[in-house]
Formats: C-alpha cells, structure tokens, sequence
C-alpha cells in the first residue's frame, strides 16, 4: 500500500511538472524541439514504468510488503535530522565556526550516550568540547586561508 | 580502551590536517620566492597613485566561472600583475552557478562593499540580461574598469571549399539553412553568426557545440564551421587543420596579419562583438577605493610582462577610465537589447 | 632517458608525493575531489616551473581518483563520484572484516588501471584521438542512452524498479536552465543558484552518505565486533587473486580508458558501466554486491583507467575529457602552452614528461595506499558517535567548497532522504545516480542531433552507423526484457 501511496505522489509531481512544461519559453530559432521536450518524454516514461508497476503489485500478492518512510523520523534517526536540517540552515547567518562546534558537541554528547549507554564525565566532557572546537576552528583556517574557500562568516566577521 | 578510540579519532583527523598543511607549506617557497623575485622591480612605491587611499584587506577577485576556462586564465594572469603594483594580495576565487555567472555576480552584490570584493565582467553578463535571463544589470553595480580585450574568429576546415568569407556567404545564399556554423548557443559567436547573417542577408543552421569540445566537431566535419576565440583557435590554424576567414576586430591580430579583419571585409557595427571584460564592484562602493583598484589596472594593463603573457594567449589587455568605462557598458546593454531580437523574435 | 631524468629530480618526485597524499585526503573526504583540489592548487603552479607544476598537478589528479575508494569501502560513503559503484562490494566485504583486503584490491585495481591507461596515453594517443572526433552528438547520445538501459537491465529481479529509479533521477536532471537554447528556466522556482541544477556531487553525498548514517544511526548501540586489522607493512592482494581477476581488470582498464576519452562523460560512469558489465559476464554474478572481489577490481581499474583516457583528447586535440583535465589545460595555459595537434610535435619532451609524470604518480600513489591502509583501516574502530558527527560535518564543508556557496546544502538533506527512501523499499540506486551523470549528456545530444539531422527518425537513418545500432538497441532491449518476463509469468502461472 505504502508503495501505492509513493508512486501517486510522484505520479502526481511528475504531472504538475508535466504542465509546467507548457509554459517555458522557446527561441525562435531553435529547431531543436525546445526546453519542454525531454522532461516530457522522461515523465512519459516514468508514468508509463510507474503503471506496470502497480499493475505488476495488484496481481502480486507477495509484493505487499510495508513501505519504509515512517521509520525516518523515529528516535535517533530524528534526532540526527533534526539537528543536521538545523545546522545546514543556520550556516548561513551564525557562521561556520559557530554553528559547527555546536552541531558537532550537541550531536556528539547525544549519540555518546545512546551508543554506550552512560553520560560524559565532566573531564570527558570538556575536553571534547575544547578539542573539537579548536579542530573546527583549525578546519575553518585551513580551508579559508590556505584553500581560499568562502566558508560562511556569520556573526564573527574578521 | 574509550580514551584510547577517542585518541585514535583525534590523530585520523590531525594527520588529515597535517596532509593538508604539509601541502602548502611544501608550495609555499616557490611562491615566496617568485613574489620576492618580482618585487625589486615592481617599484612598489606607485608613482601614479593619486590618492592616499590604502585598502585594509587583501582584493579578491570573483571569476563567475570555473577555473581554468577561457575567462577564469587572463584574470588570474592580470591579478597577479594588480598585485604587484598592491599593497595587499589580489586573489581570484571561483564561484560557479547559475546562467552566464549570476551566482558570483550575486554574491558579489551582497558583498560588503568596502572594496575588497571584485566580479570579473563577462560579455555574458550585459547578453544574459538582454535575453531577460539575468535580473541585474551594471547599474546594480560600480563600475571599476575595462581590462581584457580578445578577438573573435571564423573558422572552416582548410580542405573545404571555402577559401573565403565570400565563398561561405556564397555558398550559405545557394542552400539556405544548409550551411552549418557551430557555436554554444546564447554566447558571443552565437551573436556573430546571427550579426554575419543579417549583414549579408543569408541564413545558417545554428548547431549548438558543447562549451570544452567546439573543435572537434569541425575536425570530424560535422560542422561547415564555427566561431570562437582566436585564442582557442590559433593552433588548429597553425597546424594547418583549420582556415581562419576572418577576425572580428578592426585591427589586425599580431601574428597574423594575412587574416582579413571584418573591417576589411566590409562589416559594420561588428563592435559589440568584441569579447572585452571588466570589474564591478557592490554597490556603495566608495569612490576612493574604486579610482585605487581602477589605478591598479591602469598599472597591470600597461605592464610589459603583462601584456607579454597575454599575447601568448591570443588576448590583449585593455585599459578604460571608470567614467568610459560606464558609458561602454550602458552602451553594450542597449546594444544587446537591440540585438536580443534575433534570438527571441519579440 | 633524458625525459624520464627530468621528472626524477628531488623535487619533481616530492611534489608528485605531496601533490599524491593531498589527493588522496581530497578523494577522501565526500565532497572535496579531483576538480577543486587542482583549482585550488593553480594560483600555486602559477609560479612554478610547467614540469614541477605538471608533476604536482598529476599527483593531485591521481591521488584524488583513487583516494575515493577508502571512505566508499569503509564507510559506504563513495568520497568522489568515481568509486560509487565501489561501495558496492567494497562497503560488504569491509563489513565483513576483510577492510584491509578490500582496500588493498582497490588500490592495485587502481595502479592496474592508472598505468594501463597511460600507456594508451604514450602509444596510441593520436590514434585514439581520431576515434574521439568520430564521436558526434549523435554518438554522444546514444552511447549514454545504452549505457543507461544497460545498467538497468542488468539488475535482475529489479528491472521495472530500475527503471523508475532511472526516470526519476533523469528527471531531476532536468531542474535549471535548458541546455542547448538556455532561455528556459526549468523548476527553478525564480531562484538563480538553482539555474545550474542540482550539483552532481551534492546529490552524491546526499543519496549515498546521508541515507547510510541515518540508517545506522538507530543501531548506533549495537556491539559491532571489531574487525582484526593485522600489523603489516604493505598490505598487497594475494598474487591468486590477482591472477584471478587479471581479465576483469583488463576489461576494466579498456572500458575506462575509452569512455576517459569521451568529454564529459567521466570515471563515475565508467565505473558504474564497468560494474554491470563485468556482473553480467562474470561467472558467479550471484556473488555481486555481496563483497565479490571482482566487483572492486572491476569499477577501480576502470575508473582510474579514465585519468589516461582523459589526458588523450586533451593533449592530442585540445579538448579536455573531463572537468579535472579543463583545469589542468587551464593550468598549462596559465604556463604559457596550448594543448592541441600541434602540442606534442612542438613539445615532444614535455609531452612525454606529462605521461611519465602520470605514471610515476600512480606507483606513488600505489605504495602510499597500500602502507597507510593499516591506519585507514583503524576508521572503523572509532566509536560512532564521533565519527558520524564528524563525517556529517565534512559532507557540508566539501558541499559549500564545491561552488564557494551555502545553497546547495538546502537540497542535501532532501536528496538524502530520496536516497534513504529508493534504497530501503529495494529501488536500486545505480540507475538513479547514472541518469545524474549521464542526463546532462544525453537531453543536450540529443536535441543536438534533432538540429542537425531537423528529425530524430532522420538521425537514425541518415548516416547509418554505430550510433543508431546503440539507439536500436537501447530500444529494444527493455522490450526484448519484457516479453521474456511475461513468458516465463505465464508458464509459470500455468
């Protein structure tokens, strides 16, 4: 059934993109078919592989199997999502360095505990908060000075 | 045995550091030396500067492209003669995305504008907007100045028939729309085939070339012929693959003299097909550091060396004050507008 | 002789070995690959000499291609996009204790191809030129298209679902601004970083490295026996194995070599390609994905087998056969040479410097996998809740590198949770990741040929030649597939 439910959300996208293809604009001079031909022949083909297969699903009854999805968002796997969504987003306006140490200490005493099952000592605890944020810091350097890539200067601006 | 995994992380991670920084410091005397080497005759000092202007952070230049292309080679070469005449480095970075180079272009919008931020401008930039592909326009910038000037070339193979500009013409009036000249669509040879046809009143197929592979397909015949820099063509002319019908350029090209310009062969109004490059800086910009970086490239653009590597690539450096510079480029965008109609048909 | 003493200075070697260990860090880390870490290192060879640039520039080159492999065999996390199809025995055979074997495979797979390649390179450089040229749009498109359909008729008992998985990454091929015209913005939702599309390396990390950790981030708890890693110094195949797999590895090396020289076509899918076709000629195709030799050797030689064909247009033409070589004719450009017909002629000794350069980088490279592979190993010992953190954080910094930009970690975690969602309910991932490379190739070919030959049935008919065979057969194979499957459904039903 889950499968069922997948396909029609992309049956569903696909078409929308489908009529959206009506509206790109074409040159005069080109005689090529256009911008809309081939996302409209690979949504044709999609939709036609989709049909076989939920005809191939209705007659089979040993594919009725449950659909992974929900499982994403249960316990830890939401937790880690969660947080990662957040530390991707926040990049942008906190910055590189702050943002990271955060995302890798918050994560780090997270999981610690459920992999082994007991909490941080208090010596433990902040050595893995100074060494990771100096190695973030070291990573942050290396990359924007020595490699000459733009990492995200947030609030700290130099 | 924690402590020990913990330990274990710690030195994977160093050693990558240290993998990293070895790296640099291995490459780091070279170009220490080099810098040290350039600089006793670089007469720091600046002569020319008018002003007491002095940036306080290195300039970094953004090529809008990736790097080591066709624009992403002359700014690196023209940034390293603005830095020897620079208190402070002159660095191109990359950033890529986006059609015809507006994600640098925007990045470089939103930049501080204290002018240590630069973005390369492409002929791309003025054809994007006209074809209503980019929101922007040089009014959204500061102008800083002109620096790079190339030539464009029409090329067939040298076994064709076509041993003239006539003869191609000729040949494209015989078979209308059967006489096939390669370009990447949407970029300056793209227009010039357009602007050759309309001059003459002829039509060619359009083929559409991939950006890094134009030359082959004239080499396997697939093409009648193509346009695209002189640069990128000048060894398939030497090497006796190619014939070069003409240059678009009123001057002739250094070296080969023997090529007709498109003066020569009768063309007008052929000036925005030149493949020039300049800088815009943020807008609010201070005046003081924009007359500093235009100073910079007034310097660069007349160096020997400079001009020396440049014309190894077929390219020619380029100087324009801000105030002509700003003209040029509202003059480039209502051009292209105008021009604009052959592709769009509006 | 005398081009051979030139790359054997001091510091030639030295900066083949640096520029090696860099690479490898690079090829690595998910994000960070060949074409940034050569970019990154052209304002430095701006300076340099041209040979000791070179010789910098091969390392990098070689170690970044290679370098891959680790995180793909350890982690299941293919660290550039040339050793995908090596997770899928890598990633198996490493979970089964057997890290250190399977790493040293890769590596020797990697020289086997890397040294193969080059003396293509030395040999048959114009002679495989030429073939290049012969290769239109046309040609271009339906190369990719078979290679598409074969790659998905070859996963049994998943066919259909390949194929959906095909479209479906096709599809998403198709955001951003059209190829060919370029007036269309295609779902870009007025949003210019999306113009240029999805970056293929974004969505790399996304499918494979994102949907691993949160799959095993639930089991984070689970004792995992640690595997016995014994102290050795070199760590080289058995010499069996190797005599074994000789002929994969040779089919690998040619296949890779020739799609290297085709632009743009790239090691990801010449490793992707090698993959199905060595499962289907393999004797035990069963044993494929479950941690089979054969299926290392295979995507490994043929992806370092690419580095060689890669150089062959490019020195020889002038054409660059993929994105790391533009650069690296970037970076002789910056030197003052233009690769093409003449380049070889006017610099026979720098030409043949270029080609040893590329062969002594790969044994460099050979002989520091196969000493540090006793310390990669030690990855996999290091407690989950470090290292998953860690490698989430390399992921972001590699994908903000990739354009000097924030946006594309927007679209990172959605096409992870597509990857976990195609991966877990049993849709194959190769096909998905393939329409990727190859999508850009084929809709731009294709409408290409549409304005050369004005219809697709007047490309098929006027010059008849390989092109239109591969074409004919791209089409008939799914249905030729199809008639067979209802076949046996209906003996089998009655």
């Amino acid at each position: 059934m889950g499968e069922l439910i997948f396909m029609g959300i992309v049956a569903v996208v696909a078409l929308i993109m489908f009529i959206m293809t009506y509206s790109f604009p074409t040159s005069i001079i080109d005689k090529s078919g256009g911008a809309a031909l081939f996302p409209r022949i690979v949504m044709l083909l999609l939709l036609f592989f989709m049909i076989l297969r939920v005809v191939e699903i209705i007659r089979k009854k040993e594919l009725h199997k449950k659909f992974a999805f929900i499982e994403i968002f249960e316990g830890s796997r939401l937790v880690y999502i969660l947080s990662t969504l957040a530390y991707m987003i926040s990049i942008r306006y906190m910055g590189y360095i702050i943002t990271t140490a955060a995302y890798l200490i918050f994560t780090i005493i997270y999981f610690y505990k459920k992999e082994t099952g007991e909490d941080f000592k208090k010596i433990r605890l902040v050595l893995t908060i100074l060494i990771n944020a100096a190695l973030v810091t070291g990573v942050y350097f290396i990359f924007s000075d020595v490699l000459n890539i733009l990492l995200p200067e947030g609030i700290i601006r130099r | 045995m924690k402590l020990r995994n913990l330990l274990v992380a710690a030195a994977v991670v160093l050693l990558v550091f240290a993998a990293g920084c070895n790296a640099a410091r291995d490459q780091a005397p070279d170009t220490e030396k080099k810098t040290e080497s350039e600089q006793p005759t670089a007469g720091k000092d600046g002569e020319t500067r008018e002003t007491n202007y002095v940036p306080s952070k290195d300039i970094q230049i953004v090529v809008p492209f990736a790097a080591g292309g066709a624009t992403d080679i002359p700014a690196r070469i023209f940034a390293k003669y603005m830095g020897k005449y620079s208190d402070v480095k002159v660095e191109v970075i990359n950033i890529t995305g986006g059609k015809g180079g507006s994600a640098g272009a925007k990045e470089v919008q939103n930049a501080k504008p204290d002018g240590s931020m630069l973005v390369s401008q492409p002929v791309a930039f003025p054809m994007m907007s006209a074809l209503g592909v980019q929101d922007y326009t040089y009014e959204d910038f500061e102008m800083v100045g002109q620096w790079l000037n190339s030539t464009l070339a029409v090329v067939v193979r040298a076994d064709s028939v076509y041993e003239t500009m006539d003869d191609l013409i000729a040949a494209a009036k015989a078979d209308p729309g059967q006489i096939s000249m390669g370009s990447v669509t949407s970029t300056l040879p793209f227009f010039a085939i357009l602007e050759i046809g309309s001059q003459r009143g002829v039509e060619f197929k359009m083929a559409d070339l991939a950006q890094t592979n134009k030359s082959s397909e004239l080499l396997g015949g697939r093409v009648d012929g193509y346009v695209d820099a002189m640069g990128a063509v000048r060894q398939f002319v030497d090497s006796g693959d190619f014939r070069c019908l003409g240059v678009i350029t009123d001057v002739e090209v250094a070296g080969y003299e023997d090529i007709p310009t498109f003066e020569e062969l009768g063309f007008e109004n052929f000036g925005y097909l030149k493949q020039v490059q300049g800088m815009w800086a943020p807008k609010g910009t201070p005046k003081e550091a924009i007359d500093y970086i235009n100073n910079l490239m007034k310097l660069a653009a007349e160096d020997e060396e400079c001009q020396a590597e440049f014309a190894e690539l077929a390219y020619k450096t380029s100087y324009m004050t801000v105030e002509e510079y700003t003209q040029f480029m509202k003059d480039t965008y209502a051009t292209f507008v105008e021009k604009a109609v052959l592709v769009t048909g509006e | 002789m005398d081009v051979i003493m030139s790359v054997l200075t001091p510091e030639n070697l030295l900066l083949i070995f640096a520029g090696v260990v860099v690479g490898n860090v690079f090829g690595t880390i998910p994000g960070l690959n060949a074409p940034i870490a050569v970019a990154l290192v052209l304002p430095i060879t701006f300076s340099m000499e041209t040979l000791p640039a070179i010789c910098l520039i091969m390392g990098l080159y070689m170690g970044c291609v290679s370098g891959g492999l680790i995180s793909a065999i350890l982690l299941k996390i293919p660290g550039t996009a040339a050793s995908i199809a090596t997770t899928f025995d890598g990633y198996p055979m490493a979970k089964s204790g057997r890290a250190t074997e399977a790493l040293s495979y890769g590596a020797f797979a990697s020289i086997f191809g890397g040294i193969f390649s080059s003396i293509c390179l030395l040999l048959l450089a114009p002679w495989l030129s030429k073939m290049a040229i012969g290769f239109g749009p046309w040609e271009y498109f339906a190369t990719a298209t078979l290679s598409l359909v074969l790659v998905c008729v070859m996963l049994r008992g998943k066919v259909l679902k390949a194929f959906i998985a095909l479209c479906l990454g096709l599809l998403l091929k198709t955001v951003g601004s059209s190829p060919v015209d370029g007036v269309a913005l295609r779902y870009t939702f007025g949003n210019y970083n999306l113009e240029s599309g999805f970056n293929l390396i974004v969505v790399i990390i996304g499918v494979f490295a994102l949907p691993e950790i949160i799959h095993s981030i639930k089991n984070i708890h689970a004792k995992v026996k640690p595997m016995p890693v014994k102290r050795r110094l070199f760590y080289l195949p058995k010499l069996s194995s190797i005599k074994n797999n000789l002929f994969t590895m040779i089919r690998g090396s040619i296949l890779g070599t020739f799609i290297g020289i085709l632009p743009g076509m790239g090691s990801g899918a010449a490793s992707l390609i090698s993959y199905s076709q060595a499962k289907r000629t393999s004797k035990n195709p069963e044993k494929f994905g479950t941690g089979c030799e054969e299926g290392i050797y295979c995507c490994e030689s043929a992806n370092n087998a690419t580095t060689g064909g890669a150089l062959i247009p490019m020195l020889s033409l002038g054409v660059p056969g993929d994105t790391v070589t533009a650069i690296i004719m970037g970076a002789l450009a910056l030197q003052g040479l233009t690769p093409g017909p003449l380049f070889s002629m006017n610099n026979e000794m720098l030409f043949r410097a270029i080609i040893f350069s590329v062969f002594v980088a790969n044994i460099f490279m050979f002989l520091y996998q196969i000493t540090t592979i006793r310390y990669m190993a030690k990855i996999t010992e290091v407690l989950k809740s470090y290292l998953y953190p860690w490698v989430t954080v390399f992921c972001v910094t590699g994908v903000i590198s990739i354009k000097n930009n924030v946006f594309d970690l927007l679209y990172l975690m959605v096409f992870g949770l597509i990857g976990y969602i195609l991966d877990k309910n049993g849709y194959p991932i190769s096909p998905f990741i393939l329409a990727f490379v190859l999508g850009g190739i084929i809709e731009e070919n294709l409408r290409r040929s549409i304005i050369n030959y004005d219809t697709f049935l007047n490309a098929v008919t006027t010059n008849f030649g390989f092109g239109s065979v591969f074409v004919i057969l791209a089409a008939l194979l799914p249905i030729i597939y199809g008639i067979n499957y209802i076949r046996k459904e209906r003996k089998h039903g009655g």
